[in-house]
């Protein structure tokens, strides 16, 4: 049992039982379990495991509730760790044609041997039979081990009938004999890694590849009584970002083949895809070859609002349940209740003056856009440092839509909640966590994502560490985002009708060099882009979110937003040489017009 | 077995001259302290300084070249080319095998990067095998010296990766053990966690009767509870971790500790990353050396405290080290 309920456990090492407890599907599920390849991608920690992990056999039994062999796929879960095939000493024959010829050995049968382990970790108890133990005992033999004997290995296979007595011996002994080829691979490498000068050593192993073993291997699979008959096999291959660049291509090549209707990949990615060009440079596209997602803009969409908060209720509460704990995520996350019977007074008063004074177009309207920001505004500048960013619905706000931010968050606070509890610890006496605590969680966050974090990507770059982007254009970002919330901020404590604002949206095209430092907000996580339509109505342009985790920062509200900021290059290149005039000059001279959601037909 | 000395008594110890000192130019002080205290014995110097060190190691590697003369050689290595720094390190030993084989030769580890350390042992092993050489080791009287409030040594993380000469014997089908030896940088080890994400990993802190200073013990003891925390609150909690003390100052110790460790968890697939002293390090590179499943990795910092990094203690430990 987890002694944080929202530490985030790997779904690798979860058995079905806990991960269908704990899994709460998404709200779209983008066909992912439909036949072909699909490119997964999503920052780090939104949901990306699970989601793979949930497609397995033991996951898929329980939530569907059918038996193995009427399951639709067959899907064979392999996690990629950073130090699984990615290994220094392969940079010595990276410029080789022995490197990529081992590049594609290695990740064969790294593959082949996740694909037998997954059978006996993620089946259940569905081949615990002597029929399926038979026949697996024949595959084996037939697409395992005679493959790897003609392929030059050599072991001792000569074992008796009667040898294996369940089906876990038979994918052991399979399993270990994998093992044993991939193990010449790696006495090879240390060979190789360091050698003295001009001593040349070739590979004398066994090489096996995806046609010649890895494909007839996994075809061959569904072909048995046993198995889901027929169907196809997924191969969920998680953390792709893990792979060498030349095992990246080998990859990108077993994708081309266009295999789908017997064996689909269906990889994810952390968005740091080394390349997209097979070993022979040959591009592989979307949608031509593969189908491509990025699940961490699902809830940053048209989703933010409703959908998102929803799950992240259910995940919460499905967590709280497990560790004995049965309040709603609203009450163990409750809002400080002084900051909201001010701002419900606020909405009150709204809604009364609305006739006279309203400038929405119902009485709510008005009430829920404004009294938020009027509650802020009307801290004054000194006193805004007192507003609490405690409750769950900012919570869920502040995620960004990214489910392992608010993890980290409610642990980081359930942490420091339980350190107030006297005497032994006990988790079922943790029923919420003080504003004052998700106060400070939230506020210590933002304070690291802009100082800490921001500040090491200006290092990176200093350093040469960030190969494609200079020093200049990580200071120019940092200068963009905080004129970006000072702006926001300066919008929300004016008296301009529309005042939510956390988004921009570009009323002309911006020069390349200003695009790019877009372009790195978006891969360092503080802009989230999209599109909407242009103010005339007659076409598209393109936006930009700031991340909300920088709310408390900037003192921002960030349970919504109702208008963007439609900029010029004017001002973007202000905002990038000088944040602060750019704030200044936007304030004097009201640089840049806020549109207000409803005068668009807006996807957010 | 480690011998402790005085800085200043150290030139007695060698009772014939050193045929050849091997050191390595650092933004760190320490890299002139045992040099200084035996120059008038050595014969031959090879000096390794990395391409992309900045002023303080010029003037650093100046100062070495000044100690002695014209009896050296200054060989460049590329801290971002780890098959480069092989390959340098390789025909800069063949060139000197007679020199090592011959006579006397001292190694002071005491500032070259964790990773450079263990691809220069793992070439002496290979280059010039059963070579006898005394290693040498000066520990920091104190770290962080410009910044007492916030204690840091280096800042950010560039990339983690395994280190060149030490694969280890990694099979698919197992799953991983990472032990990490807690130095004093926490963030660095936090990164190795969050990047390899271990199934079980074993946290190894410096053991309070076996550390360079009663300061480093407590500064030591510090950084692993930040660290334990990290893995208690954040990370995966169905990771089995464990955690011991080991020796900050006793090689031959560390290489047992790590043995033991691995000989209990054959199931796994190994990960060792030192991040203690380089003492220590010395003795994970023993242990991998001598077992060839154990995996070691290195976490490449961003940013070192080049101008507070340390102070040079007056003390020297030497041991004898056979290739």
């Amino acid at each position: 049992m987890m002694s944080n309920p929202f530490a985030v456990s790997s779904p690798e090492s979860m058995d079905a039982n806990e991960m269908t407890r704990l899994f709460v599907p998404l709200s779209e599920t983008f066909e992912i379990d439909s036949q072909g390849h699909i490119f997964i991608h999503g920052h780090r920690g939104c949901g990306k495991s699970m989601l793979l992990r949930q497609m397995t056999p033991d996951c898929l039994m329980l939530s569907t509730q059918n038996d193995f062999h009427k399951l639709p796929y067959l899907g064979i879960y392999a996690t990629i760790k950073h130090t699984d095939l990615d290994l220094s000493d392969f940079e010595r024959i990276d410029n080789e044609y022995a490197g990529l010829i081992l590049a594609e050995h290695s990740l064969t049968l790294f593959v082949a041997s996740k694909t037998l382990q997954s059978l006996l970790e993620h089946s259940g108890n569905s081949l615990d039979n002597t029929l399926a133990k038979n026949s697996l005992e024949k595959f084996c033999k037939s697409f395992v081990i005679n493959p790897l004997k003609h392929a030059g290995a050599a072991f001792n296979d000569n074992e008796v009938p009667g040898t294996f007595v369940t089906y876990r011996d038979v994918l052991k002994n399979a399993i270990s004999k994998i093992d044993l080829v991939y193990s010449e691979m790696t006495s090879y490498l240390r060979k190789i890694g360091i050698r003295i000068s001009d001593g040349y050593i070739p590979y004398s192993g066994t090489i096996v590849g995806y046609r010649d073993f890895l494909f007839p291997l996994l075809c061959e699979l569904t072909q048995l009584e046993c198995m889901p008959k027929n169907k196809p096999v997924y191969l969920l291959l998680d953390d792709a970002d893990n792979l060498s660049f030349l095992q990246t291509q080998v990859l990108n090549n077993w994708v081309s083949f266009r295999s789908g209707n017997k064996v689909s990949f269906k990889i994810s990615t952390q968005k740091s895809y080394k390349t997209w060009r097979t070993t022979n440079k040959q591009l592989i596209e979307a949608p031509h070859d593969f189908k491509e997602v990025d699940i961490s803009t699902i809830y940053t969409g048209k989703h933010s609002s409703e959908a998102y908060p929803k799950w992240v209720a259910e995940v919460v509460t499905k967590r709280l349940s497990e560790h004995g704990i049965d309040v709603s995520a609203e009450s163990f996350f409750p809002a400080d209740q002084k900051q909201e019977d001010a701002i419900k007074e606020l909405a009150k008063l709204k809604i009364q003056t609305w006739e006279k004074e309203g400038k929405g177009y119902r009485p709510g309207d008005d009430a829920y856009r404004y009294s938020r920001p009027d509650y802020i505004k009307g801290l004054g500048a000194k006193q805004v440092r007192t507003y609490s960013y405690s409750g769950f619905k900012q919570l869920v706000h502040v995620s960004s839509g990214i489910i392992r931010y608010f993890l980290d968050s409610a642990a980081a606070m359930y942490a420091e909640q339980i350190k107030l509890v006297p005497g032994e610890l006990r988790t079922e006496s943790i029923k919420f966590i003080s504003t004052s605590i998700q106060d400070n969680v939230l506020r210590e966050n933002a304070d690291e994502l802009m100082f800490g974090t921001l500040d090491k990507l200006v290092d990176d770059a200093r350093l040469g560490v960030s190969k494609n982007s200079t020093v200049q254009e990580f200071k120019q970002l940092r200068n963009l985002v905080q004129a970006l919330g000072g702006i926001f901020q300066a919008i929300l404590m004016s008296d301009r009708s529309e005042r939510r604002v956390f988004s921009i949206a570009l009323s002309d095209s911006p020069p390349d060099e200003i695009m790019r430092i877009f372009d790195l907000g978006v891969i360092h996580g503080y802009l989230y882009e999209g599109a909407i339509g242009t103010k005339d109505g007659r076409g598209r342009t393109r936006r930009y979110v700031l991340t909300r985790r920088l709310a408390p920062f900037f003192k921002l509200d960030p349970t919504g937003f109702s208008g963007y900021l439609f900029v010029t290059t004017q001002l973007l290149q202000l905002a990038i040489q000088n944040p602060t005039k750019a704030i200044n000059d936007f304030e004097k001279n009201r640089l840049g017009s806020v549109i207000e959601e409803t005068q668009l037909s807006l996807g957010l | 077995m480690t011998q402790k000395l005085q800085l200043e008594n150290l030139v007695n110890s060698f009772s014939e001259n050193i045929s050849l000192f091997i050191g390595m130019a650092s933004f760190e002080k320490r890299c002139l302290s045992i040099l200084q205290n035996v120059e008038s014995k050595v014969d031959y110097c090879l000096f390794f300084k990395n391409v992309s060190a900045g002023n303080l190691a010029d003037k650093a590697l100046k100062e070495m070249k000044a100690l002695v003369k014209n009896r050296n050689t200054t060989v460049e290595l590329d801290h971002d080319s780890p098959v480069s720094t092989a390959d340098a390190m390789v025909k800069i030993i063949e060139e000197n095998k007679a020199r090592i084989y011959g006579g006397k030769v001292l190694i002071d580890i005491t500032t070259f990067t964790h990773e450079q350390l263990l691809i220069l042992l793992r070439v002496l092993k290979i280059v010039t095998p059963d070579a006898s050489l005394i290693l040498g080791y000066n520990g920091a009287e104190k770290y962080s010296v410009n910044d007492d409030e916030h204690v840091w040594l280096s800042r950010g993380v560039d990339q983690i990766r395994t280190v060149i000469g030490y694969p280890g014997n990694f099979v698919p089908s197992k799953k991983l053990h990472l032990i990490l030896l807690v130095g004093f940088e926490h963030e660095r080890a936090t990164a190795v966690i969050n990047q390899l994400e271990p199934i079980r990993l074993s946290l190894l802190r410096g053991d309070k009767l076996q550390s360079v200073s009663t300061e480093h013990f407590e500064l030591n003891q510090k950084f692993f509870e930040q660290l334990r925390n990290f893995v208690d609150i954040t990370l995966q909690t169905q990771t089995a971790v464990d955690s011991s003390y080991v020796s900050c100052i006793d090689p031959f110790s560390v290489r047992d500790s790590i043995l033991e460790i691995v000989s209990n968890s054959k199931d796994y697939n190994i990960v060792v990353c030192p991040m203690n002293t380089k003492l220590s390090t010395v003795g994970v590179a023993m242990a991998a050396l001598e077992n060839n499943s154990i995996q070691l990795a290195y976490s490449k910092a961003i940013e070192y405290n080049e101008i507070g990094y340390s102070t040079p203690s007056q003390i020297a430990r030497l041991f004898e080290y056979k290739t």
